[in-house]
């Protein structure tokens, strides 16, 4: 059982921001986080993970107090049984695939190790240096490090926002694998819908720093159809017939909407492009 | 008594090199990440030696370990530690003159690696003295042999620093700068070639090893 309430304010160069958060989760969550870019995702698993502290509550995981802030209380990474894929994956370049997997063992058993490179087919590439391993293979090897600790909580960046749309269903059966097999609670900061479809059983969307909802994955995907806003990245810009169009990405194929010239021109390729819109699931 | 100068070079450079790579890393680490307010502080007083002359730097370190200063006597008197005119002197001053040479290469490489690879050795678990030996320091190998080469060529090439404050004791502080200098003032030319020519090759081989080395090295990490 995960249990946080807390603030967590950062000072940045764009000003205050403020995250406050308050929810409890079991170990059969698989829980999507969504929102805008800026909505505080990323600093909420880094809060979880202990890579941030905060100003004021309370984290706790099954039963052990990681930080409380009334009584001083404050445990590093270290302490906590946590496992943490960041969207760069962080593996160590000085290592092979194999050597980051040890890397993470606290007690010499390589049974872990084995039933994991076995679980998730990487026999052939584990004992290849980082810079020798395509983006999939890289992704696998830093997702099988952070299980190594045999963590509580499962805590994933955008792990497949990078890869393309075959290698990420190949890598959502894992995901959906891992958490039934080794039943911990899991949180993924996702944009793609097949993602929460395919893996979540609830969905926390924030908005500005706050929890905006929280609620079950199916509740979500059945109201999505009335859902307005989407941030979507602009791959490119098309001029078609005189007709402004933005090349999206999309989990799928991209998506080419027509926009105003206005827009088209002050729009940057490579930014989010926020728009609403009405999807039917 | 010809290869006496340049043993004594050489044997100064490793003393001062192997105390420089201990004293550095942790002070490199902490520069490294420190937002304190000391670090501009610290950062000026390590690059200190880069603007100084040699001679400002001998000339206060024989006011403060001199035997007429009150911290030379004490040293002397409680421990048997004296600074001037000795080897262990020399090494003592060469480690605060060579510090820029190591500290600069490795702060600048620890700077250059992700945090996220710090950050995720943590979240392994891993203290961060394990983080800093087994995932930092190995991944700016090339950044530590540039340090480890540029401060022991700079201590074998030193000398107003020990001319200062080791004088030119033969077989204790007659380094082969100053082997050079003395042949030079004695007009013996012919001697202060051989001992210049061979600090010119050994400078020379010192530095294109750390251009190449440094080369194979970015070449293979960072794709």
């Amino acid at each position: 059982m995960i249990k946080a309430s807390f603030e967590h304010i950062k000072n940045s160069k764009i000003g205050e921001f403020s995250l406050k958060v308050d929810f409890e989760l079991t170990s059969a969550d698989f829980v999507a986080i969504t929102g805008k870019s800026g909505a505080g995702k990323t600093s909420l698993l880094r809060v979880l993970a202990g890579l941030e502290s905060v100003q004021a509550g309370r984290i706790s995981g099954n039963n052990q107090i990681w930080v409380d802030t009334q009584n001083g209380e404050f445990a590093a990474p270290q302490k906590r049984a946590i496992g943490y894929v960041s969207q760069g994956y962080d593996l160590f370049p000085n290592m092979s695939g194999l050597e980051n997997l040890q890397f993470a063992q606290i007690q010499k058993e390589n049974l872990l190790v084995d039933e994991l490179i076995d679980m998730m087919e990487m026999k052939d590439f584990v004992n290849k240096r980082i810079h020798q391993l395509s983006g999939g293979q890289q992704q696998r090897i830093a997702l099988a490090r952070a299980l190594i600790r045999r963590p509580e909580l499962l805590l994933l960046d955008e792990p497949l926002s990078a890869l393309d749309k075959e290698l990420r269903l190949k890598l959502q059966s894992y995901l959906a694998k891992i958490h039934e097999q080794y039943q911990l609670t899991t949180m993924i900061v996702t944009h793609d819908i097949s993602e929460i479809r395919n893996l979540a059983n609830k969905v926390m969307v924030l908005s500005e720093g706050r929890c905006s909802e929280f609620v079950n994955a199916e509740d979500y995907l059945m109201n999505f159809k009335s859902r307005t806003d989407l941030s979507l990245k602009i791959l490119d810009k098309e001029m078609a017939s005189d007709i402004p169009i933005l090349v999206l990405e999309t989990a799928g194929d991209p998506l080419r909407i027509m926009v105003t010239i206005r827009q088209w021109e002050l729009i940057k390729i490579g930014e989010d492009f926020n728009f609403k819109a009405e999807t039917h699931e | 008594m010809f290869w006496q100068p340049l043993f004594l070079s050489l044997k100064l450079a490793f003393f001062t090199t192997v105390a420089l790579l201990i004293i550095a890393i942790p002070l490199s680490y902490w520069l490294s990440k420190s937002k304190s307010r000391l670090k501009p502080i610290l950062e000026a007083v390590v690059s200190l030696p880069l603007v100084l002359p040699p001679t400002v730097i001998g000339f206060y370190f024989l006011v403060m370990f001199g035997q007429s200063s009150s911290l030379g006597s004490f040293l002397s008197d409680t421990i048997g530690l004296e600074l001037i005119f000795s080897f262990q002197g020399l090494v003592f001053a060469s480690i605060i003159y060579s510090m820029p040479f190591m500290v600069h290469p490795i702060q600048a490489g620890l700077s250059s690696l992700p945090s996220g690879l710090e950050e995720a050795s943590w979240v392994l678990g891993r203290s961060k003295l394990q983080t800093l030996l087994k995932v930092l320091l190995p991944n700016i190998k090339a950044s530590i042999l540039t340090g480890i080469v540029l401060s022991f060529a700079h201590t074998v090439g030193e000398f107003g620093v020990v001319l200062m404050i080791g004088g030119n004791i033969p077989g204790v502080t007659e380094v082969a700068s100053i082997a050079i200098y003395k042949e030079v003032e004695s007009m013996n030319y012919s001697m202060a070639n051989k001992y210049s020519a061979i600090l010119l090759a050994f400078a020379f081989i010192v530095l294109f090893f750390v251009y190449a080395s440094n080369r194979r090295a970015s070449k293979t990490y960072w794709k």
